[in-house]
């Protein structure tokens, strides 16, 4: 990831498919287990654990997304309704059947896929715009039928207060105790992403979204891949809802409006469309930006506006613009997101001090 | 080995665009149908591979088969299993995967990792220069090399037959020169029979056992390629040259168009 | 990742310049200042705020200041869980939460971590009951007891309900449906009929609903659920259906200075009317004082402080958390380092509580978070808000019945 060799060197096709191509590949990937997994959660503040979970959930989402919109060229802006999908379904296993998180977090997973399956049967027809229009209605079918239906939403207020998950007996209901929780599925989740992305079926969606016709004659089933596009982005969709449920112990379909699918869209957006560490770029921008801004005016504007009443309403609302302003700047900078960015940055220091 | 008989394509329900056709190519044969602009090529070759569909187009009448099999029915990707496989004119290679990807994403059907990198082996011994740029983006290639590696994916599939949509378009004559010479060490070392679509009449002619000459729909003649090259018409209409063996002059060449002599 | 290394490390660098001084009390608000019910949150926290710099100005409590920080959480739950986290770091002992769903979000943890939170207007009907959520302070009325007072006013109106028909239109969402168990039951006991009306998702077109209303069911009262742009659409749409608008009572979403202009002003809208958990208009004591403050402070008065309905609500969101501090502190022997039981604690001790009329005579002891269920009814006149009636109760009996059968239901 930060480091590459100056040339091409490879000989054999196992070294040539390794996940990391160089040695020192592994120890940044260490390092960086060690950050999370050890240094983190022993020295950050409850209040940043907070934050990381909410990152870390942000970032299975945009994984999912990532691989309907951004591998396979498929766009959706009903991502939050699967995430209602996985919550609600986990909420009632954990509540009617106390069943286990590890049962939980899967099954919320496969009900959004396979709702994710049916709303994807018109992208066998559709592209682009139309799309687009058929995934928004699924998003208000989707709340519609959850509200309106007492049996999955428990009750007229549409929210099922969630027991926090409980690992061997230790029941998680801190932030710091999520942590781990959160941490590890995001690691799953990226690991998996990982290995869609470069195996024969991250192959065809790639395939499908340069060249769909193209890609039919050499013998994808389009269709099937499609499809298939649609249920793993909703797995994981249904898997962040779940996470979201336990992170805030209720689901509640109010959780998951419009708003988020668009957020999600957005992160997949910045971070650079089809790439993995794009996600992982875009879900950690889009969720930390808003909150570093929010505490940099928190910290900085008594010393410009003294009145505190006034110093609210303009920080919320400065915000705001900032946060659309720099997204702009982003990606007028780089229209192919943060991880083109970041790769340039890496081109550029990989043959420096001498370029070209 | 490839029998179409006698079919009828219709787009939208209404427009008829193939008006009975029948092209029979034999194995480890280079056939080429030529014909102008709109005369219809291109969608007898959709009609094999199963691309009509998308296009509201249907085969009403007739029949296709592939060694023996009826193919007319299948969806494109079923039509790959069987061992046809279509490379499309304007060669459209996945832009955002390197080269080696596109030809993995060619071995979709192949399920065996040793057979694709036999294969993916022989498709760099047929292109070498795609072997040189092997992990580069094939939207960075020259249009020539994006030809031959739309081939070479095709190849991917291992199939019987290959058919090639215009292959010589856009391209500079030296590597068309290039990539028909590697169409022709295909069907001898690779043993694929190939259908081939062109405009270029001289060189296809060049270079198949077989030819059909297709016009609005239907086809006008047909012949094995040496006979089809002396034939006077197709040199007046296709390679432009005159009885005398003159090259003639566009006036006249409009002037003759009224004596096609298949139309009379 | 680098980047998240260093925000962190940015944003550590800052939390550690604001971490709370001695001799400060630190109330977390809450906010929704650019989310959907911005409308509502501006005004709310400017109040909020304003009272805050109020009592600060006048020497604080017992001399300790307080300190208010603001969250936005733009009605999303996740900004709102990492400001509560952020509250807690600072040292808060006392949340104002803003938004139902974030209010569920909360619950357990504010439980957990024993912080009290005030949720004026939002949340669970059932967090009424002080034994089920000790932590939880509606301590306005909440939907349940809207429909009950509602249902009284109208019975007030129509002189009697046996054989009267109501509507009731709501917007179709879990708050919107909220107010449907209280009325289905009133209307087995009083023998009136119901028929719900439900409006769609946004709730800008409402004339077929209006159209059923006046003609087809041709109902003698409406009772009215809406919120954001719905309220101003309905008044215009039962005008157009011919329904008069003395015969329509809003829940408190759906009767502010907004919404009446927007549904063309006071003389549009005349005879509409609204109940209110906090007074509303001008002749407010405190709202004189506020303005003093601000021109002692050569600060011209705030544009928000004439959307009366709802700055006045964050005058009473801030007036209870005061009480409830200075109750707390008292009791902490004059102390500033209060604990969020004491705090809780403290707003139990809140007794006949009025803030010079703004706020009914509220007593949020007794088990009764909800502090009764007060509202007072206010109807639009050529000129602006008049109140209809005094602060009352409607049906508190039934309405705590039905809660304390949901609780136990909850319970199992």
């Amino acid at each position: 990831m930060f480091h590459r060799e100056s040339g091409y060197y490879k000989t054999t096709y196992a070294s040539d498919s390794a996940l990391y191509p160089l040695p020192i590949a592994r120890f940044t990937v260490a390092g960086f287990a060690i950050l999370f997994f050890v240094v983190a959660p022993l020295l950050v503040s409850s209040y940043y654990l907070t934050i990381l979970n909410l990152v870390g959930i942000a970032i299975v989402g945009a994984l999912g997304l990532n691989i309907l919109v951004g591998l396979t060229g498929q766009i959706s802006i009903g991502h939050a309704a699967f995430m209602s999908v996985g919550a609600y379904t986990a909420a009632n296993l954990a509540t009617r059947f106390d069943l286990p998180f590890w049962i939980t977090l899967p099954a919320g997973g496969l009900m959004a896929a396979a709702i994710g399956i049916i709303v994807g049967f018109p992208s066998v027809r559709i592209k682009g715009l139309y799309l687009a229009i058929s995934t928004l209605a699924a998003q208000f079918i989707i709340d519609w039928i959850i509200v309106h239906t007492p049996a999955i939403s428990g009750g007229f207020q549409a929210s099922i207060q969630v027991p926090r998950p409980s690992v061997f007996g230790i029941v998680l209901d801190t932030q710091r105790e999520l942590y781990m929780f959160i941490l590890v599925t995001a690691v799953l989740a990226i690991v998996i992403a990982l290995n869609i992305a470069r195996s024969r079926i991250g192959r065809a969606f790639i395939a499908i979204r340069d060249q769909d016709i193209a890609a039919e004659i050499l013998g994808i089933d389009v269709r099937r891949y499609k499809l298939m596009a649609f249920a793993i982005s909703s797995f994981y969709a249904g898997v962040a809802g779940v996470l979201y449920t336990y992170y805030s112990g209720v689901a509640n379909n109010e959780f998951f409006p419009l708003v988020v699918s668009i957020d999600y869209l957005a992160m997949v957006i910045i971070g650079g469309m089809g790439s993995v560490l794009g996600a992982i770029f875009g879900a950690t921008f889009v969720t930390l930006l808003p909150i570093a801004i929010d505490l940099f005016m928190t910290a900085v504007g008594p010393y410009l506006i003294e009145d505190a009443g006034a110093l609210s309403g303009i920080k919320s609302h400065m915000r705001l613009v900032v946060f659309g302003g720099l997204i702009m700047f982003f990606l007028v900078v780089e229209p192919e997101g943060l991880n083109r960015l970041w790769l340039n940055i890496r081109s550029y220091f990989r043959v420096w001090p001498f370029s070209y | 080995m490839l029998a179409i008989n006698n079919i009828e394509v219709i787009y939208n329900n209404v427009v008829l665009v193939l008006k009975g056709i029948s092209i029979d190519v034999k194995p480890q044969s280079i056939t080429t149908i030529l014909g102008a602009n709109g005369a219809g090529k291109t969608t007898t070759l959709k009609s094999i591979s199963g691309l009509l569909k998308p296009e509201r187009g249907q085969v009403t009448r007739g029949s296709i088969e592939f060694n023996g099999e009826r193919i007319d029915k299948l969806a494109p990707h079923e039509t790959v299993k069987k061992g046809v496989v279509q490379v499309f004119e304007g060669r459209r290679v996945f832009t955002h995967l390197s080269i080696e990807d596109n030809l993995l994403a060619g071995a979709h059907i192949v399920s065996d990792m040793k057979t694709v990198r036999d294969m993916i082996d022989q498709v760099y011994t047929f292109f070498p220069r795609l072997k040189e740029r092997r992990t580069g983006q094939a939207g960075y290639l020259s249009g020539g090399e994006q030809q031959m590696l739309a081939i070479g994916r095709a190849l991917m599939s291992n199939p019987k037959m290959i058919m090639l949509d215009e292959p010589s378009l856009g391209l500079a004559p030296m590597i068309i020169e290039e990539i028909f010479g590697i169409i022709q060490r295909m069907r001898k070392e690779a043993g694929v029979t190939i259908l081939l679509v062109e405009q270029n009449a001289n060189l296809a002619l060049s270079i198949a056992d077989h030819g059909y000459v297709m016009e609005n729909g239907s086809i006008v003649m047909e012949g094995p390629a040496k006979e089809l090259l002396a034939n006077s018409d197709i040199q007046e209409f296709y390679l432009g040259i005159g009885e005398g063996g003159d090259r003639k002059s566009f006036r006249d060449v409009k002037h003759y168009r009224r004596r096609k002599r298949w139309l009379g | 990742m680098k980047r998240i290394l260093a925000s962190i490390a940015v944003a550590g660098g800052l939390a550690a310049m604001t971490a709370a001084h001695a001799g400060e009390i630190v109330i977390g608000q809450m906010t929704d200042r650019t989310g959907p019910t911005a409308n509502v949150g501006n005004p709310v926290g400017d109040g909020a705020q304003d009272y805050i710099d109020l009592i600060n100005s006048q020497g604080g409590i017992n001399g300790h200041t307080i300190r208010l920080v603001e969250v936005d959480n733009q009605y999303k739950v996740p900004p709102a869980v990492e400001g509560y986290q952020r509250f807690k770091s600072e040292g808060a002992v006392l949340v104002g939460l803003f938004g139902t769903p974030i209010t569920q979000a909360l619950t357990a943890d504010l439980q957990k971590d024993k912080i009290p939170a005030t949720t004026p207007g939002f949340g669970t009907a059932l967090a009424a009951d002080g034994n089920a959520f000790p932590y939880l302070f509606p301590a306005a009325a909440s939907y349940w007891s809207q429909a009950g007072a509602a249902v009284e006013y109208a019975k007030q109106q129509m002189g009697g309900l046996k054989g009267k028909k109501i509507a009731y239109l709501f917007y179709d969402n879990p708050a919107g449906r909220e107010g449907l168990p209280v009325l289905r039951k009133l209307s087995e006991l009083e023998g009136y009929t119901l028929n719900e009306f439900p409006v769609p998702a946004p709730g800008i077109e409402m004339d077929n609903q209006a159209r059923d209303i006046a003609r087809r069911f041709r109902a003698d009262f409406v009772i009215s659920h809406l919120f954001g742009r719905a309220p101003s659409v309905q008044i215009n749409a039962l005008k157009r259906a011919g329904f008069p608008l003395e015969k329509v009572v809003s829940f408190v979403w759906g009767a502010s200075e907004a919404d009446v202009a927007a549904a063309g002003g006071f003389e549009a809208a005349e005879g509409y009317a609204g109940l209110q958990f906090a007074g509303v208009g001008d002749d407010f004591q405190v709202r004189r004082d506020i303005k003093a403050m601000l021109k002692a402070q050569g600060k011209e008065a705030r544009e928000s402080m004439s959307s009366t309905v709802f700055y006045n609500r964050g005058l009473l969101i801030s007036a209870l958390h005061v009480e409830a501090l200075r109750n707390a502190v008292a009791a902490n022997g004059g102390k500033a380092d209060v604990t969020g039981t004491q705090v809780r604690d403290g707003f139990h001790a809140i007794k006949d509580f009025s803030l010079g009329g703004l706020l009914p005579p509220l007593n949020l002891g007794g088990g009764d978070h909800e502090g009764g269920g007060w509202v007072r009814v206010f109807k639009v006149t050529k000129t602006g808000f008049e109140p209809a009636t005094e602060w009352f109760k409607g049906y508190r009996d039934v309405v705590f019945e039905l809660i304390k059968e949901e609780s136990a239901k909850m319970k199992n």
